[in-house]
C-alpha cells in the first residue's frame, strides 16, 4: 500500500487557504485597515470585527490581511531574487566545475553558516530601512541555498547519457543547460522554493519586529507583534492574531517543502 | 591531514569574512563623523576627527590595523559612547553567552532522548500525532513564543518580572531563572528540527543492511539502535546542531529586544540605529567568530564520530 503523504496534503490545505484568504486582502477588506476609531479601542472580538480592534481602534482583521498580504509579497520577490541568481550560479558552477566552483562553493559555505537575521540587520542597516532593501537583504541571503541544490543536481545529471548526447550533436552549453538539464531539476528546486517562502516570512517577520523592515503606515504582522507586546494583557487577541497568521504562512510552507522532498 | 586542511580553511574564511565585513562598512551611505559631531561642526573639526580616528589613512593599513588590534583585544572606539568598545562589551558578553549556552543545553537535554523515543515509536497511533506536534512547534517563531512566555509565566505566574532583569553578581538563582525563559523560547522551535532530524536520521540508518545482519545475529533491537545506529544517526545532527548554535546567538537579538536583557543582542540594535559603526562591525565579527569556530568543532568531531569523513 502506498503511504499517503500527509505533509504534501496539509501543506497544500493549509497554503491554499491563506493565499486565498490574503489574495482577498489584496482587494477587499472587512475596513479600511488604517481607519482609526477610538471608541472601539482596544475592542476584542465580536460579530463586526472578528478579531477585535487595535489600540488606535483599528480592525485587527483587516489589517492582518493587509500585513500578510506585504509580508507574502516580499517573500515572493525576495524567494524570486534568491531563485534566480542562485540558478544562474548553480547552473554554471554544476555544470563547468573546476576552479570557479571551487572558490563559489566555499563563498557560499561562508554565507550559509552565518545567521541569516545578522546579516539582513547589517545589510539593512546599511542601505537604510524599508520594503525594497529588505528584499534586497533577504534575496541576496537565499542565493546560496539555490545555488547549492542546483550545483549538485546540474552535476549529477551532466554525466547521464542523454546529456552527452546533446553534446555531440553540437547543441549549445548554454541551451543544454536550461533547456534540457534545467528542466529535470525542478522537482528538487520545487521543495527548496517553499523551504524558501518558509524563511522569509520569518525572517520579514523578525527584521519588521525589530522595526527595521516595512514602516509604518503599511502594516506588517512583525510589527504588529512588536506593537501588541505593550496591550498583551488588556487585548491578547490582538499578538494572538498576528502570530497566528505568521504561524499559518510558516506551517503551511513548512509542510509543502516536506511533502514536496518526499516525492521519488 | 585532515585537521590541518580544516584549520587552514578556518583561518581563510575568518580573514575572507573579516575583510568583506571590513569593507561593507567603508562603504556605507552617510558620515559616521557628521552624526557624531553634528551638523554644525566645521569642516576642520570633521577633518580633524578623521585623523584622529585614523578615516584619513588607505584603507588597507586600516584594515590591517583594525583586524591587528582586535586579535590583541583593542576593539577601537565607540562612536556613540565614547569609550572602548572592549569596556563596554565586558559586561554584555557574559550575558550574552549565559543566554547561548542555556538555550544550547536545552535543546540538548530535550531533544536527545524524544528524537530517540520518536524514532522508536514508528508504527504506533502516537506517532502521527507526535510528528504534527512537532511540525507546529518548528513553525512557530521564537520571539512570538518569547511574547507569551512574558504573558504567562511574567505576568500571569509571576516566575520573573519582565523588564526587571538581575544580573549575575547581584543573585545568582534569580539570574538564571530570568534567563531560563527566554532561553526555553529560543529552544523550542529547534528542538522541535533537531527532533524531527534526529529521528528522520534513525529511521534511514535503521534501513541499512549492517543493521539487518545484526538481527539475524540475533542483536536486541534497544542494543542495535544505542551500539550501532546511534552513532551513524548523529552525524548529520552534529552539523545541524553546529548551524543551530549560530541561529541561536542570532535569535538571542530578537529575544533580548522582547524579555530586555543587557546582551549584545540589544546594544547591536542601538548601536545601529544610533550609526555607531566601529561597535557594530565588532559585534558582527564576535558573532561570526562563534559561528565559525563552532562550525570548525562541529567538523572535527563529526570525523571522531565518523572516521570516514577524513576521507571525504
Amino acid at each position: 500500500m502506498k503511504k499517503r503523504n500527509y505533509n504534501l496534503i496539509f501543506g497544500i490545505i493549509i497554503t491554499t487557504f491563506v493565499v486565498i484568504l490574503l489574495t482577498i486582502g489584496i482587494f477587499w477588506t472587512p475596513y479600511d485597515p488604517d481607519m482609526m476609531n477610538v471608541k472601539l479601542r482596544l475592542t476584542g472580538p465580536s460579530p463586526e470585527h472578528i478579531l477585535g480592534c487595535d489600540n488606535f481602534g483599528r480592525d485587527i482583521f483587516s489589517r492582518v490581511l493587509k500585513g500578510g498580504v506585504s509580508t507574502l509579497w516580499i517573500s515572493v520577490f525576495t524567494v524570486l531574487f534568491g531563485l534566480v541568481c542562485g540558478v544562474i550560479v548553480g547552473a554554471f558552477t554544476g555544470y563547468y566545475g573546476g576552479v570557479l566552483d571551487e572558490v563559489v562553493m566555499r563563498l557560499n559555505d561562508v554565507l550559509n553558516s552565518f545567521p541569516s537575521i545578522l546579516f539582513s540587520l547589517v545589510i539593512v542597516s546599511l542601505l537604510g530601512p524599508g520594503k525594497k532593501n529588505v528584499v534586497i537583504a533577504l534575496g541576496l541571503l537565499f542565493i546560496p541555498s539555490f545555488a547549492r541544490i542546483t550545483r549538485s543536481e546540474f552535476s549529477r545529471i551532466k554525466n547521464m547519457d542523454y546529456v552527452k548526447c546533446a553534446k555531440l550533436e553540437g547543441v549549445p552549453p548554454l541551451r543544454i543547460m536550461f533547456v534540457h538539464i534545467l528542466p529535470n531539476a525542478v522537482n528538487t528546486l520545487l521543495s527548496t522554493t517553499a523551504i524558501g517562502f518558509n524563511n522569509a516570512v520569518l525572517a520579514e517577520a523578525s527584521l519588521s519586529f525589530l522595526g527595521i523592515g516595512v514602516q509604518p503606515p503599511d502594516p506588517s504582522l512583525g510589527r504588529m507583534l512588536a506593537e501588541s507586546q505593550t496591550y498583551l494583557f488588556s487585548a491578547p487577541w490582538y499578538t494572538l492574531s498576528a502570530g497566528g497568521m505568521i504561524i499559518l504562512l510558516v506551517l503551511g510552507f513548512g509542510l509543502l517543502s516536506d511533502g514536496l522532498g518526499d516525492i521519488e | 591531514m585532515y585537521i590541518l586542511k580544516k584549520t587552514v580553511s578556518l583561518i581563510l574564511t575568518l580573514f575572507l569574512f573579516s575583510f568583506a565585513a571590513f569593507m561593507a562598512f567603508q562603504i556605507i551611505p552617510g558620515d559616521s563623523v557628521v552624526a557624531m559631531l553634528g551638523t554644525e561642526a566645521t569642516p576642520e573639526q570633521i577633518a580633524q576627527m578623521r585623523s584622529e580616528l585614523g578615516y584619513d589613512r588607505p584603507i588597507l593599513v586600516r584594515y590591517w590595523n583594525w583586524i591587528s588590534g582586535f586579535a590583541k583585544g583593542d576593539l577601537g572606539i565607540s562612536l556613540g559612547y565614547r569609550m572602548p568598545v572592549a569596556e563596554i562589551l565586558k559586561d554584555k558578553i557574559p550575558v550574552t553567552a549565559a543566554l547561548s549556552v542555556l538555550a544550547f543545553l536545552i535543546i540538548l537535554v530535550v531533544s536527545f532522548p524524544l528524537g530517540i523515543l520518536y524514532a522508536k515509536l514508528l508504527g504506533s497511533p502516537l506517532n502521527s500525532l507526535l510528528v504534527g506536534i512537532n511540525q507546529i512547534l518548528m513553525s512557530i517563531p521564537p520571539f512570538f513564543i518569547g511574547i507569551i512566555f512574558t504573558f504567562v509565566f511574567g505576568l500571569g505566574l509571576r516566575l520573573f518580572v519582565p523588564g526587571n532583569f538581575i544580573s549575575r553578581t547581584e543573585d545568582p538563582l534569580k539570574f538564571w531563572t530570568y534567563l531560563f525563559f527566554p532561553a526555553l523560547a529560543i529552544a523550542l522551535p529547534r528542538c522541535a528540527q533537531t527532533i524531527k532530524l534526529l529521528r528522520a536520521s534513525i529511521l534511514t540508518e535503521m534501513t541499512k543492511d549492517y543493521v539487518r545482519s545484526g538481527t539475524s545475529r540475533g542483536n536486541t533491537k534497544n542494543r542495535l539502535l544505542y551500539v550501532h545506529v546511534l552513532r551513524n544517526a548523529l552525524i548529520p545532527v552534529i552539523t545541524f546542531l553546529a548551524m543551530t548554535f549560530s541561529g541561536i546567538v542570532a535569535g538571542s537579538i530578537i529575544i533580548e529586544q522582547i524579555f530586555v536583557i543587557p546582551g549584545i543582542g540589544r546594544l547591536l540594535l542601538l548601536s545601529i540605529s544610533n550609526r555607531d559603526y566601529p561597535m557594530v562591525l565588532t559585534i558582527v565579527m564576535i558573532i561570526a567568530l562563534v559561528v565559525i569556530l563552532m562550525n570548525y568543532l562541529a567538523d572535527l568531531l563529526c570525523q571522531i564520530v565518523d572516521p570516514r569523513t577524513r576521507l571525504r
